[in-house]
């Protein structure tokens, strides 16, 4: 292995890999590839420098050096079976960071919906690969838009609905892998989305880095769910950048769970574009063993009358590391938003520790904004309650646990969707309450 | 006392008050009443100078003067009350320094010197007695944690120790029990007097039981559609609205 | 004559807005401009300071070169001002006539100046019960009472003297809990800081009356780097207070304090500050800079500083006073009220360090933005791994009047410890028009329906300021918003 420095031993690997990524002959992706890795190595990885990065280093990705993975992979059926919802869903499966048809269905599509992989969508390619934006906080974008080899693209016209949801299956790899989705619902258009980011099972030992950037855009009247899911290994690096718009009278619901890394951070930018949209972003964090879990969002209320909602919550185990730093902006001209958020966090060992930093920045008066956090353990008088009931100590635990998640489980739309993420919490729980944690 | 004349009022581009003439004399009290969306509580904010309430057109007169261009507080010192139908909380706000600021922004009007906190204190305690009133209220922020029977006659409280004029009560009754009413009733009637008048804007007969009233207008879409003595409540307790409405019609 | 007659009302009007804006015409001392190991020299020896003072001064002064080459002012507030050029400061001005034995000798036109701002420094202090070290631009100009304090063991004396009577105290405590290097406006304080307050209160002792410290700048294009060191030892109580004013000049100036509090085992020092700076006129020309460190240890068990601010002046603060809760359940407070009008910009909070077990914090701060100002609250709760049980309750409110300001938060809450328990919440309203109307219809004036309503939203903090504060707070703060609505 070279000891380049860490930019450009992925320069390098960009070079190496060029002409196998989707659009290798579309010199205009070609281009746009270059001008990313370009950007990145200019920018570098971000650090805490950045008020925006100022909980959350990557010096252990810096530590490795990273390939991209090998073309052709196929997943274990009974890992797929495990990790797929139980319900009738266009299903789009990522192995390796690459498409797998084989483990995929997409079902029959109506009249004005587009869903493929991104490296079936020749077309849309120079579009998914647009940048981000133009901040020091993009250069892992740029590195993914250099690099991605696979990802969704999903295009509905105006008044289209999907009766079926999009689910979106990755499985880690130890490698790095991006993944780049489009998301472009067109007016009054609907559609549900689950984002699984699971693990491959190649091993335990052997960290993953995915790193994925997605752009939602939420036509006027239009509705989207969106869900991710994000449980790799406990070995596995994530990082995830999400910028959405939501047009007018639009409604965007999101939930985020992470469960399953060493580090993840998920950061998610959401500008209102038009007004009476609403927006909700839930999370809930289950973090254990040495795991640093981030959450950053930015709302901005560029417009007026429109409505968010955010719920954070927290599970922290063992030495394990929460980060939610949530930045609301309410901009001169967004009178009547009313923008609410709230984070709560339970520390469940002494060496669990919490970050976080939410952030007001309101320039219009008429406005209802609120912002809370709470972080504290297991409340003891709800505990004794139940054990005063019989219960056993444990399992009191572990069910005010599974009630303190609940409420952003309960943000998932019903149903097969609903009951897939409540048995992956459960079985989180479960699992950590039977080897001696969450105490 | 007020001479409404011709009073046509919009809110937000609507028109709500569709020329309504009437003239209430010193000593009167008279009772407005309509089904809901008659534009009772429009009527109270319009002579109350509340933004929003545009008057196209008419004009209000209170003892001979246009009020008109007064600003809200003009009025009050004036001598128009207006019992809010939904009194509103001002947290951090002692009911008491409220009430004392406005008492005495009123005296001050009137070339009366400042009440002292003593004399003030006083005063209030008594009134506050006779509405039943604990004298803990002075110190609790205005209407903050009030139920709703609480904040009510908390209005009227602070109307005795304004003594106004004019007294308009907006659904003063809505939001009480028996009791209550009866208390709030006796408030108001101990400040009957051949100098004050009242409006007492209510939706239901029972509150004129014991504020009786010497004239009783029925309002409807904006407009005054009869008017008569103190058995015309009972007449429309006992017809209901829409008769009233289609006979007048 | 007419023109005659305008000036007059001109001048009475703005003097209606900032009654505290005239000058005093005082003949002063004043070092030129200008900043080099000269003034820093010039300062220490214009005090007769002992070489430990100097030498400590000079590694400051060689510290905040560094800090000026490399990183410059710090960023990260969200204000905005043009860069402050350091050598176009005087850092030294004194009222000529010096050394006072007796309040007799004090230049009668600044007993008058104190006089107009309202500071009871004759007789009258004596049934009001404050001792005043009174500090006119950089120099500390009489101490009252210091007497009957002496007689209970109390050391009140201006930084100057307890340089040169009380080196031990200085020497063990100065820089202990603000370090030299703390930041760059800390480190411009330690080497050029002209005069200030020191107080000691021996162990057991509480102090029988309020301590107060009125500061005022007088001339133009001077910095003021007041240097105050509290120390409250074992089971001893201080309570503090603080006002500061300026003229009105058309140039801005710079305002770089640093308060250290020390509190030993069982102590309790309550700190109030009223803070009424020239805020600048109703464009943004002109104002004070306030950029001040103030921060507080809780070096004992049970210990326990309180914090209470009203910031209705200055065109920009920086300040966050702040307590490092050391000691076993130690307690630390902060109230605040911070309003910004015109063109002022605030950002202000205070930092909760929990290192003692058992350590309590409490934070309420009120934001009032009015006119085209921001007012930004920044704060840290930060539980460190050893400080089990800690506690912190952190509620900030944003009241926003007009649709031209911002009203921001950034709390900071990091907790390394699972028996912590950490609450934070924070609203943001404007004052509602139903609000409003309530109050006018029971015949207020709009200007006295917002002063009520405001006073309302900040009544957990002024209820916090002793009596005589409180009530000059209420009135600043009707003052502050003149002309904010409508």
């Amino acid at each position: 292995m070279s000891a380049l420095p860490f930019t450009e031993h992925l320069a390098g690997a960009y070079e190496a890999a060029a002409g196998s990524l989707p659009g290798a002959k579309d010199a205009d992706v070609v281009a746009r590839r270059k001008a990313a890795i370009a950007a990145f190595q200019r920018l570098g990885l971000p650090n805490h420098k950045l008020e925006s990065w100022k909980f959350t280093g990557l010096n252990a990705l810096e530590r490795q050096q990273w390939t991209l993975p090998a073309n052709d992979g196929s997943v274990d059926p009974a890992r797929l079976q495990a990790a797929a919802l139980n319900a009738d869903s266009h299903r789009l499966v990522f192995v390796n960071g690459r498409f797998d048809a084989a483990a995929s269905k997409i079902g029959s599509l109506p009249k004005g919906a587009t869903l493929l992989p991104l490296s079936q969508a020749a077309g849309n390619l120079a579009d998914v690969l647009a940048a981000a934006g133009d901040k020091r906080e993009i250069s892992l974008s740029e590195l993914n838009a250099a690099l991605a080899s696979d990802g969704v693209v999903l295009l509905l016209e105006d008044g289209v609905v999907l009766d079926k949801p999009v689910e979106i299956i990755s499985f880690g790899v130890p490698a790095l892998v991006n993944l780049r989705h489009l998301i472009r619902l067109g007016a009054k258009a609907e559609a549900t989305v689950l984002e699984s980011y699971r693990d491959g099972g190649a091993s335990e030992k052997l960290a993953g880095w995915t790193n994925v950037y997605a752009h939602v855009a939420v036509g006027a009247g239009a509705r989207l769910a969106h869900i991710r899911l994000q449980a790799e290994s406990d070995a596995a690096y994530h990082a995830a950048l999400g910028r959405v718009s939501v047009g007018a009278g639009a409604r965007y619901a999101h939930v985020s769970v992470q469960g399953g890394a060493a580090l993840a951070r998920h950061e998610l930018h959401v500008d209102f574009a038009g007004s009476d949209a609403e927006v909700d972003v839930q999370g809930l964090v289950l973090a254990h063993g040495s795991a640093h879990l981030d959450h950053t969002l930015f709302l901005h209320h560029a417009v007026p009358d429109c409505r968010s909602n955010q719920l954070f919550k927290h599970v922290v185990d063992d030495h394990g590391h929460a980060v939610f730093q949530g930045g609301i902006r309410v901009a001169p001209q967004a009178q009547k938003t009313d923008a609410q958020q709230l984070s709560r966090t339970l520390l469940l060992a002494d060496r669990a520790q919490i970050d976080t930093k939410p952030e007001l920045e309101i320039l219009a008066d008429d406005v209802k904004c609120s912002h809370g956090a709470s972080i504290g353990d297991v409340d003891a008088q709800q505990l004794f309650y139940m054990q005063a009931r019989g219960i056993p100590v444990a399992e009191a635990r572990r069910l005010l646990l599974s009630g303190f998640a609940y409420e952003v489980v309960n943000a998932v739309p019903e149903g097969a969707l609903r009951d897939h993420v409540e048995a992956f919490v459960e079985g989180w729980l479960a699992a950590n309450s039977e080897k001696g944690g969450l105490k | 006392m007020l001479e409404i004349k011709n009073l046509h009022a919009t809110v937000d581009g609507k028109e709500i008050l569709r020329g309504i003439d009437l003239t209430i004399k010193p000593g009167e009290v008279h009772a407005i009443m309509g089904p809901n969306g008659s534009g009772k509580s429009t009527l109270s904010y319009v002579l109350a100078g509340r933004d929003g309430y545009e008057v196209t057109e008419g004009d209000i007169l209170f003892n001979g003067q246009s009020l008109l261009n007064l600003e809200p507080e003009e009025r009050a010192r004036e001598g128009v009350f207006l019992a809010f139908q939904y009194p509103v909380e001002i947290p951090g706000v002692a009911n008491a320094t409220f009430l004392r600021s406005a008492v005495n922004a009123v005296r001050k009007h009137r070339g009366l010197a400042d009440m002292d906190a003593m004399t003030f204190l006083k005063t209030a305690k008594a009134k506050m007695k006779q509405l039943q009133m604990d004298e803990k209220f002075l110190q609790r922020a205005v209407n903050q944690g009030f139920s709703g029977g609480e904040k009510k006659r908390n209005e009227v409280f602070q109307m005795a120790m304004l003594e106004p004029k004019l007294a308009i009560l907006d659904e003063t009754d809505s939001g009480l029990d028996i009791d209550a009413l009866k208390i709030v009733a006796e408030g108001v009637n101990a400040l009957r007097s051949p100098e004050r008048s009242a409006m007492v804007i209510t939706h239901y007969q029972r509150l004129l039981d014991y504020i009786v009233p010497d004239v009783v207008h029925v309002l409807s879409k904006g407009r005054i559609i009869k008017t008569g003595g103190k058995d015309l409540a009972l007449e429309l307790e006992a017809k209901g609205y829409a008769d009233i409405i289609a006979d007048a019609a | 004559m007419a023109a005659n007659a305008q000036t007059i009302e001109t001048v009475e009007g703005l003097a209606g807005e900032y009654k505290y804006g005239f000058v005093t015409d005082i003949e002063s001392e004043l070092l030129p401009k200008g900043l080099s190991e000269d003034t820093v020299r010039f300062i220490s020896a214009k005090k007769g300071e002992p070489q430990w003072m100097l030498d400590w001064r000079l590694r400051a002064y060689k510290s905040w070169l560094r800090m000026a080459k490399e990183k410059g002012e710090p960023g990260w507030a969200k204000v905005s001002y043009p860069e402050i050029d350091f050598q176009d400061i005087h850092y030294y001005s004194a009222p000529k006539k010096k050394t006072l034995k007796s309040l007799d000798e004090v230049d009668p036109e600044l007993l008058a100046t104190y006089e107009k701002l309202g500071i009871p420094l004759k007789e009258r202090e004596i049934l009001a019960g404050v001792a005043v070290d009174a500090v006119f631009d950089s120099v500390s100009v009489a101490t009252t009472f210091k007497g009957k304090l002496k007689d209970m063991g109390i050391i009140f004396c201006s930084m100057s003297e307890a340089v040169r009577e009380h080196p031990e105290l200085v020497q063990k405590y100065l820089g202990s809990v603000v370090p030299v290097t703390d930041n760059f406006y800390a480190t411009l304080n330690s080497a050029v800081f002209s005069d200030g307050s020191f107080v000691y209160i021996p162990p057991g002792v509480r102090c029988p009356m309020e301590l107060s410290t009125y500061f005022r700048i007088n001339e133009a294009k001077t910095g003021q780097f007041e240097r105050t060191l509290l120390i409250c030892d074992k089971g001893a109580y201080v309570s503090y207070l603080e006002g500061c004013t300026a003229p009105m000049r058309d140039d801005n100036q710079l305002h770089a304090a640093v308060v250290e509090l020390v509190a030993m085992e069982d102590a309790e020092i309550r700190y109030a500050t009223v803070q009424n700076w020239y805020p600048g006129d109703k464009n943004g020309k002109g104002g004070i800079y306030n950029f001040v460190t103030k921060r507080g240890a809780c070096r004992g068990a049970r210990s326990k500083i309180s914090w209470t601010q009203v910031e209705t002046g200055s065109a920009i603060t920086w300040k966050y006073p702040s307590v490092i809760l050391q000691g076993d359940d130690s307690v630390g407070e902060f109230y605040s009220v911070a309003v910004a009008n015109n063109a002022q910009q605030a950002d202000t909070g205070t930092k909760m360090i929990h290192m003692g077990k058992n350590s309590k914090s409490t934070i309420i701060s009120k934001g009032i933005s009015a006119g085209r100002a921001q007012n930004t609250y920044r704060g840290l709760v930060r539980v460190m791994p050893g400080a089990a049980g800690a506690r912190n309750y952190s509620q900030c409110d944003s009241l926003l009047i007009g649709d031209r300001c911002g009203g921001h938060t950034v709390p900071y809450i990091e907790v390394k410890n699972r028996s912590a328990k950490v609450e934070h919440e924070a609203t943001t309203s404007r004052i509602s028009d139903d609000q409003l109307f309530y109050c006018r219809q029971r015949g207020l004036s709009e200007e006295d329906a917002v002063s009520t309503i405001v006073n309302g939203f900040c009544k957990e903090v002024l209820q916090k300021l002793p009596m005589e504060f409180a009530v000059e707070a209420q009135k600043l703060l009707g003052v502050s918003l003149e002309g904010s609505v409508g």
